[in-house]
């Protein structure tokens, strides 16, 4: 009985002992104002580049000839375009192509690299040295020379021309792609050396003691733990995503046939000297809000599960 | 020491060479036939055959299949991968768009206009981005400190293109002439400080963060309890630790010196090796493409390999491995 | 013992961290005094506030989160919360020195040996770098390091751990200050290595009158060097005495727990004791006695879970804060259920 007693009373001051990592990342999070506030710009983000296709499926050709490069007013909050089209309309739709590439860029990357680090780290040897060489030669490669050569590679193919699969790498499937290519490094090169730690912790060393093999080891008991490293690199490569979105959409390079931000920008490049701000200045608000939002919010979600991750 | 610089030579080169495979995958592979762009597809089919023939287009991929198995001639070797294997060594590749001119004579014409811009960029913010950081991490916790960090964070999020065009207009209104192209030489200024702007966010919460780490170690304190000032503590103890860091940050920004600052320079008309590569990648001009792509990864191999030596010489831990 | 004056004294010392889970009452009214030419230890479990009360004594609490909220601490009359950073920085090396339980972070890595110690010798005298680097030398002497010509110009990474301390121990001691505050200065080390450095410390004690602040959850450690102890607890100091006197008749129960706790030669027993529970998490201390959730007298009595005791004087010189330790002995001896009061 009276152990019972005490033992109860010593948990009631340890408040925080008996939380897990991700709760515990979770709680901390929660009590962030900042970070929530990132995290719904965010989602507004998002639900916009859900809806706006669907409400304005026809803004295209909405093209309006008395009215071309009409200022801001109550009918047109942002103004109209060199075709007379709503920049308002064409700013909601452009969320669309951003945060499609910056998802699909990291569904690509993360897993990729994820678990092409955890081989390597796990098994070392020949193995090892194969993917390091890969990532090393991808990595020498500077960065924008890299995106842009793919993209070059990428110029006018169509694969699977005409079946239901059909991937045109010419317009938005090829920048996920280019992007997921190139941008699992980091995360490949964080969870290898991570995963070489792991491999000697001893939790693992009893499983692989109790005779179970390589691969459920690597999925059941050193990727479950490596999960925040992705999370984390998640969030910060999503930045990284948009940004080379608009600076390929700027150069020509980008999705041809929806509006998108990088596009806006370069269509009203020429505008600025005329007094016409409107399409840049919507198009460059709305960049500057969600990489904010991303930003802001990777460094408090990467404080939260991995602080010493910071300087990486 | 020696063994080690040995080591990572040796991966450099094996690094190199998969760049080298890498590219061929990509250009002559992955996006194939260019001709159309060159010769008109009504002039025939054997218009296009002469223009491929001229450019050993129509040879085989990896080995002459003409030439049987004699794997020791040269002619085996006579094949689309293997010339691009050496003109890639020899930066000799013809460029499509202008054929009298080879890739070297293209880089030793053009390098100079983008060294113009990217070395006085790069140095002058690379000087301010330390300078403030430094500032910024001495007042660490202060006011003076967090509205550095929100500056700096607004500025890194506003995208590049504003900074660009927003530069380029406002000198616009004050002095036409000069907002555009390198009709007199002076017009470089403004590219370069709309560069070292646009990149002062990045780099000085990158220094920051490094120094504010480093600030944290054991040795620090150490120090403050010898009764050593806080400028000692930064500009002495710290900052030595911090070159390591802030070393690897330059060398990896090398490549660009060369390359050139891609947007800055066709947007405001420099006609240095990023615009180059830019229009190329519109003509479908593949040597250019290639050669230029080629040269930044050998200039970063290198530049990581200096890396590696430097470390050494600022780390006794290392020098002594 | 007295005749030696006072050269340290803290009184009712309160040092705060501010963290975003609430107030961390780190130091709660610890007050203690050093003799001159005597060693003090503080005891404790870690996260019992041993190091901040060192720290807050060099003021180098990370200000903030940290704050010295309230009491006084005072070098040989001097009021050392009232000086600037200035002149606490004048303090700091050639008044109070200070060892770390780190010796392989504590050193910069990228500079030589010699030339931290040059540099605390010349941040607080005004002597060419040739006098300092002789002195240096001269200090590595003192501290047994064999070949300190040559020692002086290696990296901290080429000597081995009690090489390491012995260069912060000459770094320490380069102005001869008249306080060292050792933060577990052992603890990084192998048992034969810990031995050396003591008996180092004991060895410059004699021949400089070195006062020493020993911070350590050691009581071996306590034994052979300390000339008073402090033991503390959950942010306060709960028993003080002669070292002597604390080994021979530990009045606290959390004191008795901790040497039950130790192994003994020639004593049989199966198995060592230990104090059930843990610290308690400085954000939620229990209501009245901190140690009563895990003290085997004081569990179920009304007035330890609802009253906090203070120190008082116990025996002559012995210092307890506890309401039944006058009762300990015998509790102690019998059976703790027939002494419900």
């Amino acid at each position: 009985m009276s152990d019972l007693v005490e033992t109860t009373r010593v948990e009631q001051f340890e408040p925080r002992t008996g939380r897990s990592l991700w709760s515990d990342a979770f709680h901390r999070l929660l009590r962030d104002k900042i970070a929530i506030a990132c995290f719904v710009i965010i989602c507004i983000y998002a639900g916009i580049a859900i809806a706006a296709p669907m409400m304005f499926p026809d803004w295209a050709n909405e093209v309006d000839y008395d009215n071309l490069n009409a200022r801001p007013s109550w009918s047109e909050p942002l103004g109209t375009d060199g075709f007379g089209r709503s920049i308002l309309q064409k700013t909601l739709l452009g969320a669309n192509v951003s945060m499609t590439v910056g998802l699909t860029a990291n569904i690509i990357a993360i897993p990729l690299g994820m678990v092409l680090g955890a081989i390597a780290g796990y098994y070392g040897g020949w193995i090892d040295d194969i993917i390091v060489w890969l990532y090393s030669t991808l990595a020498s490669i500077p960065g924008l020379v890299k995106l842009l050569a793919i993209k070059f590679a990428f110029i006018d193919k169509v694969l699977w021309k005409g079946s239901w699969y059909e991937l045109d790498l010419d317009g938005l499937p090829g920048i996920c792609i280019a992007l997921g290519v190139i941008s699992w490094i980091g995360t490949c090169r964080l969870v290898r050396a991570e995963t070489m730690k792991l491999r000697e912790m001893d939790y693992v060393l009893a499983a692989r003691a109790s005779g179970r093999g390589g691969l459920s080891i690597l999925f059941r008991h050193i990727i479950p733990n490596l999960l925040h490293i992705g999370i984390i690199n998640f969030s910060l490569g999503f930045v990284g995503a948009i940004s080379a979105e608009v600076f390929l959409s700027f150069l020509n390079l980008g999705v041809q046939d929806r509006p998108s931000w990088g596009r806006m920008i370069s269509d009203a490049k020429m505008q600025l000297v005329a007094g016409q701000w409107w399409e840049i200045g919507a198009a460059t608000v709305a960049i500057f809000l969600i990489v904010l939002a991303w930003n802001i919010f990777g460094d408090r979600l990467r404080d939260a599960l991995d602080p010493k991750l910071r300087n990486v | 020491m020696g063994a080690y610089l040995l080591r990572r030579l040796i991966l450099s080169v094996f690094t190199i060479l998969g760049v080298m495979v890498l590219t061929f995958v990509l250009f002559n592979l992955i996006a194939g036939d260019v001709s159309s762009n060159y010769v008109n597809p009504k002039l025939g089919d054997q218009a296009k055959q002469d223009w491929l023939e001229k450019r050993g287009l129509n040879k085989d991929v990896i080995f002459n299949k003409t030439a049987g198995a004699k794997f020791w001639t040269g002619e085996f070797y006579d094949t689309q991968f293997w010339r691009h294997m050496i003109d890639c060594v020899t930066f000799q590749g013809h460029s499509y768009r202008y054929p009298d001119k080879t890739l070297m004579s293209i880089i030793a014409e053009k390098a100079k206009y983008s060294l113009a811009l990217t070395v006085p960029m790069m140095a002058i913010g690379w000087f301010a981005g330390l300078a403030i950081s430094a500032f910024v991490a001495y007042f660490r916790g202060t006011i003076i400190d967090r509205a550095g960090v929100f500056i700096t964070v607004l500025g890194m999020c506003v995208p590049f293109l504003a900074y660009m065009i927003l530069g380029q207009w406002a000198m616009f209104q004050i002095s036409p002439q000069h907002a555009w192209g390198l009709a007199s030489p002076v017009n470089i200024y403004v590219p370069v400080a709309i560069g070292v702007i646009a990149g002062l966010g990045g780099s000085v919460r990158f220094y920051r963060t490094v120094f504010l780490d480093e600030m944290n170690r054991d040795y620090v304190r150490t120090a403050r309890a010898k009764g050593v000032p806080l400028p000692g503590i930064l500009f002495r103890h710290v900052l030595r630790n911090c070159m390591l860091p802030i070393l690897t940050s330059v060398v990896m920004s090398i490549p660009f010196l060369i390359m050139g600052s891609l947007l800055l320079e066709q947007f405001f008309g420099v006609n240095g090796l990023g615009d180059l590569f830019l229009s190329s990648i519109n003509d479908r001009d593949v040597p250019i493409i290639t050669g230029l792509t080629f040269l930044t990864t050998v200039i970063y191999v290198i530049g990581l390999v200096i890396t590696d030596i430097l470390y050494a010489v600022f780390d006794p831990r290392i020098r002594l491995r | 013992m007295s005749d030696n004056g006072t050269l340290l004294r803290v009184s009712d010392l309160r040092t705060h961290f501010h963290t975003e889970d609430g107030v961390v009452k780190a130091v709660d009214g610890v007050s203690f005094r050093i003799d001159r030419g005597r060693t003090f230890a503080l005891v404790g479990e870690s996260g019992c506030g041993k190091s901040v009360t060192a720290f807050s004594i060099m003021q180098l609490i990370p200000i903030p989160p940290g704050r010295i909220v309230s009491g006084s601490i005072e070098l040989d009359g001097e009021e050392l919360l009232d000086l600037n950073e200035k002149q606490m920085r004048h303090i700091r090396g050639s008044q109070i020195g200070m060892i770390f339980q780190e010796p392989m972070s504590s050193l910069n890595p990228v500079f030589t040996c010699g030339s931290q110690i040059v540099e605390a010798i010349r941040l607080h005298r005004r002597i060419s770098s040739r006098d300092a680097r002789a002195m240096a030398i001269d200090l590595l002497v003192q501290v047994g390091i064999p070949e300190p010509a040559q020692r002086f110009d290696e990296y901290p990474h080429q000597l081995s751990g009690g090489m390491r301390q012995r260069v912060m121990i000459a770094m320490a001691l380069s102005c001869r200050p008249r306080l060292l505050i050792a933060d577990e200065p052992t603890t990084a080390l192998d048992v034969t290595i810990q031995a050396q450095i003591l008996e180092l410390l004991k060895e410059l004690q004699a021949s400089t009158q070195l006062s020493i602040l020993l911070i350590t959850h050691d009581l071996a450690v306590v034994a052979g060097t300390a000339d008073v102890v402090g033991v503390m607890y959950a942010s306060k100091i709960v028993e003080q005495a002669d070292t002597g006197q604390l080994f021979a008749e530990p009045l606290h129960p959390y004191t008795h727990g901790l040497f039950r706790s130790i192994p003994r030669l020639g004593e049989k027993k199966h198995r060592l004791e230990t104090i059930p529970g843990t610290v308690p998490n400085p954000l939620n201390f229990p209501a009245g006695c901190k140690f009563h959730t895990r003290c085997h007298i004081g569990r179920d009595k009304p007035r330890c879970r609802t009253q906090e005791p203070t120190l008082r004087e116990v025996r002559p010189g012995h210092w307890c804060a506890c309401w039944e330790c006058d009762r300990y002995e015998t509790a102690a001896q019998s059976d703790p259920s027939d002494k419900v009061t």
